[in-house]
This record gives C-alpha cells, structure tokens and sequence, in this order.
C-alpha cells in the first residue's frame, strides 16, 4: 500500500499522468501492488517538501517540481532554465540526455526516479499584447521562479512573485497585468476573465518528476518491481505525448474564449529575451560545474 | 533548589523568545508595507511570501513556552471542572507529561532534518537562497522550548503539588 | 464499513484526549499520532516523518501571517477609544431596532469578512472589538457570543475568501465568480442572523437593555464614527484598487490604525507593548491550533478516510436531492473535527464529478460547500470560531458551543434556501460577467 502525493488539482496534466501511472501499475501487477494518489497536496506535502519527505519514507512517491528541488541539487533547475529548448522535441532531447545525473541525485538520497511529467510551455499572458521589447518594458507580471524574475527584470519588466492563490484576486484587481505560465495553468484559471493576450514565447518546458521510496520499492517482489518499472516507462512516453496533445487543446480553447495567441513573435524580441536570459544560465553553469557544461555540449551537439 | 534555578531559567529564556516573537510580529508588518510600496514603484524584495512565510512559523512555535507560561493556549476544561480541586495537580501533571512526551518525540524527527538540511547545506529556490536549516532550526528552537516549559511545569506540579499560579502579562 | 469504524474511532479519541484536558494544540496532535498508529497502522518511525514535516509546512504559511497582524489591529483598536466611540456613534442609529448595537457583531463580521480571508481573523478581530462593550452594557453574554460565532465565518463566504481561492483552483472555475458568488449569500446569512436577534429582543426585551439616554445625535455620531470608516475606506481601498492582495491587507489594517492613532495623540509605548503581548498569546493560540489541526488532516489524508467516505457517497447513486443531502451530512460530520481547507481537497475529486453529473453548476457548488464549512467552524468538538471565542471570552467550550448552536441552526436554513434558489448565488456573477 502506497501513498502518492502531488499538489495540482484532479484534472491537471501532472494528476492524469499519475493517474495513467497508478492504472498501469494496476494492469502489469494484476492488482497487487495499491496506490493511492492524493491530489491538491490534500496529504499537506508541498512540492518542496516532497524531496525528503520520500527520501524519509513519509510518502513512498512523489510528483514534484524539478525547480523546487533546485536548494538540494542545482541540477533540478535545468528543465526550468530560460530559452534553453524551443519545442517539446528538444525538452524531450534535454531531459534525456540529463536523466543520469537526475537518477545519480535521487539514488543518493535513497530514491528512484519513476518518470518525468513535463510542463506545457510557458509563455505570457496579459492584457494588451506582448510581442517587442516596448511592450514588455514595465509591464507588472507574475512569475513563478527564481531565474523567471531575473530574466524579466533584466529583460525590462517589473517582476512580481505572488503566491499562486493571490494571483486571479490580483488580476481582476489590476494590482498585475500579466502572469508568465503555461496556456494550460492559464485555462485553468479561466485567465481569459481578465486577460486576452497570450504570447508563446516559449520560455521554457519545466519539468516534474516522479520518485520513489528506494526501500519501499525494494521491499518488492522481482515481479512487482518491473510491474513498476515497466509502468513508469510507458507513464514517460505517454506524458511526452500528451503535453504535445495538450498545447494544442489548450490553443483551440484559448481561441473559443477570445483569446488572441501571438506565435511566430519577431527574432528581434525572442533574442532579447534569450540575452536577458544569460546571466540565469551563466550561474547555473558556475552551480552546476562540469556536470552542467557536459549536459549542455551534449545537448548542443543533440540539436 | 534545583527546581527553582530551572524555573527561572525557562522563565527567562521565555521572556527571550516571547520578545524576539513580538519583534517579528513587527517585521512582518514592516515587510508587507514595504514591498506594497516597492511595488508602486514597479519593483520588489522578491521574497515577501517565503521570509513571511519564515516568519509566521517563527513566531507560533517561539510563542508556544511563552504563552504556556502565561494559561495562553486554551483546554477543554470537562473533567477537571468536575474534579475536586486537591486532585487537579494530578490531571495537569498527566496532560502535561503526555504533552511533553509528543513534542520531544516529534522534535527528535524535526533535529534529524534540520541537522540534515545543515549538514548538506540545503537552500530555498528563491532569489535569497536561504540556508533551510535557519528557518528549521527556529521552530526546533521553539519546540525544545515547550519542552522545557513542559518539564518544568511538571517539575513543579509534582514537587508542590499544585497547580502553579497564572503569570501575570510579563 | 470499515471506514465508518474509523470514523467513528477517531471521533472518540478527540473526545476522548481534549476531554482529559489536554491543551487543543498538543490534543490534537496526539490524536494525530494515535489515529497514525493505531487505526492506520503506519510505524512511528514514519508517523514520526510525516508530522514533523507538516509541523513545519503549516507553520510556514503565507497565509497564516494575516492573523496576527488582523489580531493587532483589533488590540489596538479595542485599547484605544476607536471602538468606544464606535459604539456611541452607533447608537442613534441601532436605537429603533430591537438588538440595538448587538446587530454589531453581524454587521461588523460581514463588514470586516470583506476584508478579510479567513474566519478566524475576522472573528477574533471583530470579537476583540466587541465582546468587552457588550457585556459592559449589558447585553446578554450568550446571544453576543453566539452571533459572534455565527456571522465570523462570514470570512469565509464574502470576498476574498481563502477556502473559495483553493476550491476554484482545485475544481477549475472562475475564482472570480466565486467571489461574487458568495455575495448575496453572505448577506442572506447576515440578514438571518439580524432578524433572529430582533425576534429575540422582541420576545425577551431583558436580553437587550436599553440604552443610555444621552445618546449623541445622528451628526455627531458621524464625528464618532469616523475612524473607523476612514480604517474600512483605506483597507477595502487598498484590496479593491490593487495596491495590496488580501493578504496583505491586514498589514494595511495596522498602519492605518497607527495612523490614526497618532493623529489622535492616543498612541503611547505602554499601549504598544501591552498590544503586542495580547497579539502574541492570541496569535500563537490560533495559529498553533491551526498547526495542529494541519496534522489531523494529514493523518485523515493517510486513513483515506474522507476521500473513502466520499466514495462511498458516490457509490449509492443518489437522486439530485438526497445526492446533495447526503453531501451536507458528510461535510457537517466531518466539518466536526476536520478544517475546511483539508476537508474541500480531500474531497472535491470525488465528489465534484458526481456533483457535476447531476446537474448542479460547480460555482453554485462551491459556495453551498463554503456555508457547510462554516457550519464546521461552529461545531464542537474541533471547531475554529469556538477556540477563538473560548480564549477570547474565558467561557468555557461547551457554553459557546451552545450559544452558537442557534446561529449553527440559521445557517443550515440558508444552506436550505440556497438548494431552493439557487439564484442567490448564481445571479450576481451572471449578471455581472453578462
Ligand atoms: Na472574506
Ligand atoms: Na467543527
């Protein structure tokens, strides 16, 4: 009997791929192995808290935030780097090329690394459309991690970090005007009351993953291990799938609520963003050393 | 003798944990009101939700000896109203003894992580980069702390074999 | 049923260890650890894992740092002659209505809930305010404890509410028709509780004595009044043009009543310093009862028991009517021991699906669901309103728990009214967002 904690609501793309997890295992074990996933973080686990919270066997798995694991290991905070890939094809790319040293992190701390479950996209959402330099330029936006603030600060704007619940109140308030997330987290929030522009600047493809209590899955017959195994395999190709599915999905609903995406933004602002973006990859290089630079010649020649 | 020197130690060390809570009530209003106003001017401290955040736990668990001390935290006082009064040193001495047996049992599992989180230098993901085991080690000061009300307190209740009288508000 | 043994288990062992008279704070976390190990059979090793974690996690809340601050402003409000004035000032105004300035406490709680998140702020902060002039003038301690309790859960109903905040992100919908979902309901539940109050003192005029004679007039209650306004003006003005988040408007509470204060040359360093140690004691007792009920939920969350209970409900296959009489049972039964917070995400995957297949609009939903979670924060045996007026008054749990019990009453009717006109919270966000 397992428990398995994430923090996203039921129908967010990290909750179904766990849940297509859990079947999986179900079908190859023939029911033997149970788990039991908690969604909403209702278990009282935060991402940030779900590191050691397995490594203590507190919970066996996990679905976290790789960026918010970047205080254990700055490895975490490579899926979550600014302007590093520019489609889901070359996350995929990043993601396996890293996956050693992500398994090497979770093996030393007693853990498994199941699968990856990527993030759609983020771009910009805003009321008035962002697509050049200007209209970045003091823009009030909402970001969600460390590197996110200092690439939109250097990139001209004015960053604010808000907890996630104080961002629709801030929106319909004024007190924002633009919230940099995925089409998908927007949706959800039916952003579209009070925005009408998304940009796909494509500023990144953050990943979470999934890990696993060493013990607990040791603990395991042969049979029931690979049942898991097996299962985390396919749970990784089906989430690399359905983050393709879901942009598009999210696209078509955006559309339908009168939202104007602006793709295809000029070279001009996309390499003003990636300049901006520098000085968060250069620490990441300094943090990381030569597991870092290695990852990043790897992932250059991949392209 | 003993008992009295113990007394007062954590009475003391109380008084020096009640004060740093207040100070940190106040820098929490600070802290607010500054980044409301940075904010106007299109800029921020960045770390408004995490030091709150920080804070808040802070001052509950800095609190708990101080506020003990002074019959601050509430009970359901059913039986011991119907208790005669010369046996209520017994009841408090059992709650508290049960009391302090669950907090030194959880505070033990909360050393283990912070001396890890110091140990292994684990840092929040914000822009501040906070050592974890500071923010940590506050709240297991402030556990340890209600431990060693707790002992006292039942130090006390045993030695003298009543209830000790309320503090007055400092 | 298994789970119902479980149920009922855990009920006993909080009756059972807050009746021993073990402080709320370490009571409930000794039912954590019991229920962990007992009925849920997790080894205290890592019973020991998971509640030092969540000792931390719901310490380290954002969230939680308005109740202090609220707290503040409502002991500086009460040491000062803000709220005497208040009182005076109101009186020309509440003199005709029976109740007279007792309606306070429902108007100030709704006042105050639009403000504020959360119910535990706004009734200790309202509750500081008004508890010590009530009795002092008399009026009948049980009716104003218990309107008190009723209408401080107001909190959670009027906007900004931090339970509706995690049930629009957890089911998808509009946090913002959310928001002005609960509007009219929030007055509904407020006019109730008025309107039982003036039955009350029509029936028993000795409840409510009468007032002084040398009441000020009309203009000059307006003089008396005004510090309080311009504190409502600057707060809900701070919220409403964006200038602070919810959360941070009790920071905003607190320097315009220091503001005030100073203009009026009240302010002195003992005043301060006496404020502070009552925010101090009050704060840690909310909070840490707030903590340790934090480690309940988490033990319930590992029993499975409400998502258990929940599939249970949504085994039987209910008609629309009883599928929704089912659900208020099992949010008030688990509203007795459990908070809101815990008890919507723990839930809502199960029963919001089924909510939705039979036909009921999930903003209509959600705030059916926040009025059974006050009803929660009013019942006995765990039940935040109470706790905080218990410490605030010094009457004993089983007195509030009774003087709120008539108040618990109203409130299931407007759950009742709700189901019948569904309007009441359907109109304003379709009218508005039309
Ligand atoms: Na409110
Ligand atoms: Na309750």
């Amino acid at each position: 009997k397992f428990d398995f904690s994430n923090e996203y609501n039921a129908t967010s793309i990290h909750a179904e791929g766990d849940k297509y997890f859990i079947d999986q295992v179900t079908k190859l074990s023939q029911g033997d192995i149970d788990i039991t996933l908690h969604t909403g973080g209702s278990l009282g686990f935060k991402s940030t808290d779900n590191f050691y919270a397995v490594a203590d066997n507190a919970i066996q798995i996990a679905d976290t935030l790789a960026g918010s694991m970047a205080g254990i290991d700055p490895i975490f905070l490579l899926s979550s780097l600014p302007f590093i890939v520019e489609n889901e094809d070359q996350a995929e790319q990043l993601y396996k090329i890293a996956k050693p040293y992500y398994q090497k992190v979770f093996a030393q701390n007693g853990q498994i690394l199941l699968y990856a479950s990527p993030w759609p996209a983020s771009g910009i959402w805003s009321q008035k459309p962002v697509t050049t330099k200007e209209e970045l330029a003091n823009l009030k936006i909402r970001t969600y991690d460390k590197n996110g603030t200092l690439t939109l600060r250097e990139a001209g704007a004015e960053p604010i970090s808000l907890s996630w619940g104080d961002v629709v109140p801030q929106l319909s308030t004024g007190g924002i005007k633009a919230v940099l997330t995925s089409a998908d987290a927007g949706a959800s929030g039916k952003f579209w009351e009070h925005l009408d522009n998304y940009s796909a600047i494509q500023y990144a493809i953050p990943l979470n993953m999934v890990h696993m209590n060493k013990e607990a899955f040791d603990d395991l017959s042969s049979e029931e291990q690979s049942a898991i195994l097996k299962a985390a395999a396919l749970t990784d190709e089906h989430n690399w799938q359905t983050v393709r599915t879901r942009v598009v999905d999210n696209y078509k609903e955006l559309a339908a609520n009168n939202v104007t995406i602006h793709q295809n933004l000029s070279k001009t602002f996309i390499s003003w963003l990636q300049e901006s973006a520098k000085p968060s990859l250069k620490e990441w290089l300094e943090d990381t050393g030569k597991s870092g630079s290695d990852i990043m010649a790897d992932f250059e020649k991949s392209k | 003798m003993i008992i009295r020197l113990l007394v007062s130690i954590s009475r003391r060390l109380n008084q020096l944990s009640g004060a740093l809570a207040m100070l940190l009530i106040a820098y929490l209003l600070c802290h607010i009101l500054l980044e409301i106003v940075l904010r106007l001017f299109g800029t921020s401290t960045y770390v408004l939700d995490e030091f709150v955040g920080y804070a808040i736990a802070t001052i509950t668990f800095l609190g708990l000896g101080y506020s003990l001390e002074r019959n601050g935290l509430i009970k359901v006082n059913i039986l011991s109203d119907r208790l005669p009064e010369k046996y209520h040193w017994i009841l408090d001495s059992f709650i508290s003894l049960v009391s302090f047996a669950m907090f030194f049992w959880v505070s033990y599992y909360w050393y283990i992580n912070v001396a890890r989180s110091f140990k292994r230098n684990v840092t929040s993901e914000s822009i501040a980069e906070t050592p974890l085991w500071i923010p940590e080690g506050m709240v297991l000061v402030g556990l340890t702390l209600l431990c060693l009300t707790l002992f006292v307190r039942i130090l006390v209740l045993v030695s003298t074999r009543q209830v000790p009288h309320i503090e007055s508000n400092k | 049923m298994e789970i119902l043994l479980s149920a009922v288990g855990v009920i006993t062992l909080i009756l059972l260890v807050l009746g021993l008279g073990v402080w709320v704070f370490s009571g409930l976390a000794i039912v954590a650890l019991l229920s962990l190990i007992l009925i849920g059979d997790v080894s205290l090793d890592r019973s020991g894992a998971i509640l030092s974690r969540i000792i931390f996690r719901s310490a380290n809340s954002w969230e939680l740092s308005a109740i202090p601050l609220f707290i503040l402003m409502g002991e500086l409000i009460f040491r000062s002659d803000i709220s005497d004035r208040l009182f005076r000032g109101l009186e020309p105004w509440t003199k005709k209505i029976p109740g007279g300035i007792l309606h306070t406490n429902v108007f100030g709680c709704a006042l105050f809930a639009a403000v504020s998140g959360s119910s535990a702020a706004t009734t200790a902060t309202v509750g500081k305010i008004t508890t010590t002039e009530l009795k002092k003038r008399g009026y009948d301690r049980s009716l104003s404890v218990g309107s008190l309790a009723g209408a401080g859960s107001l909190g959670l109903l009027i906007p900004p509410s931090l339970v509706m905040i995690v049930y629009g992100i957890q089911s998808e919908v509009s946090i913002s028709k959310l928001f002005m979902a609960g509007v009219l309901p929030g007055v509904l539940i407020a006019a109730l509780y008025s309107g039982y109050i003036i039955c009350r003192a029509l029936l028993n005029p000795s409840l409510c004595p009468p007032e002084q004679s040398h009441a000020a007039s009309k203009l000059e209650s307006l003089v008396l009044l005004f510090p309080v306004i311009s504190l409502i003006v600057i707060v809900m003005g701070a919220i409403y043009t964006g200038i602070a988040t919810p959360s941070e408007a009790a920071a905003v509470g607190v320097f315009a009543t220091l503001v005030i204060l100073i203009k009026e040359r009240q302010l002195s360093f003992k005043m301060i310093q006496e404020a502070m140690i009552a925010t101090l004691l009050s704060s840690t007792m909310v909070c840490s009862i707030l903590v340790s009920a934090a480690l309940l939920s988490t033990a319930m969350g590992f029993l499975h028991l409400p998502s258990e209970l929940a599939s249970y409900i949504a085994s039987l296959d209910l008609t629309p009517a009883f599928l929704l009489l089912a659900l208020a049972i099992f949010y008030v039964i688990l509203g007795l021991f459990l908070d809101g917070i815990s008890i919507t995400v723990m839930s809502l995957p199960i029963t919001l699906p089924i909510v939705i297949q039979a036909g009921f609009d999930p903003i209509w939903f959600g705030v059916f669901l926040v009025i059974l979670i006050e009803l929660g924060q009013i019942t006995p045996p765990v039940g935040f309103n109470l706790f905080v007026l218990q410490g605030l008054t010094g009457e004993k749990i089983g007195k509030v728990a009774k003087a709120a019990f008539p108040f618990f009453l109203l409130m299931c009717l407007a759950a009742f009214i709700l189901c019948l006109v569904p309007e009441i919270a359907l109109w304003l966000p379709n009218a508005l967002s039309n």
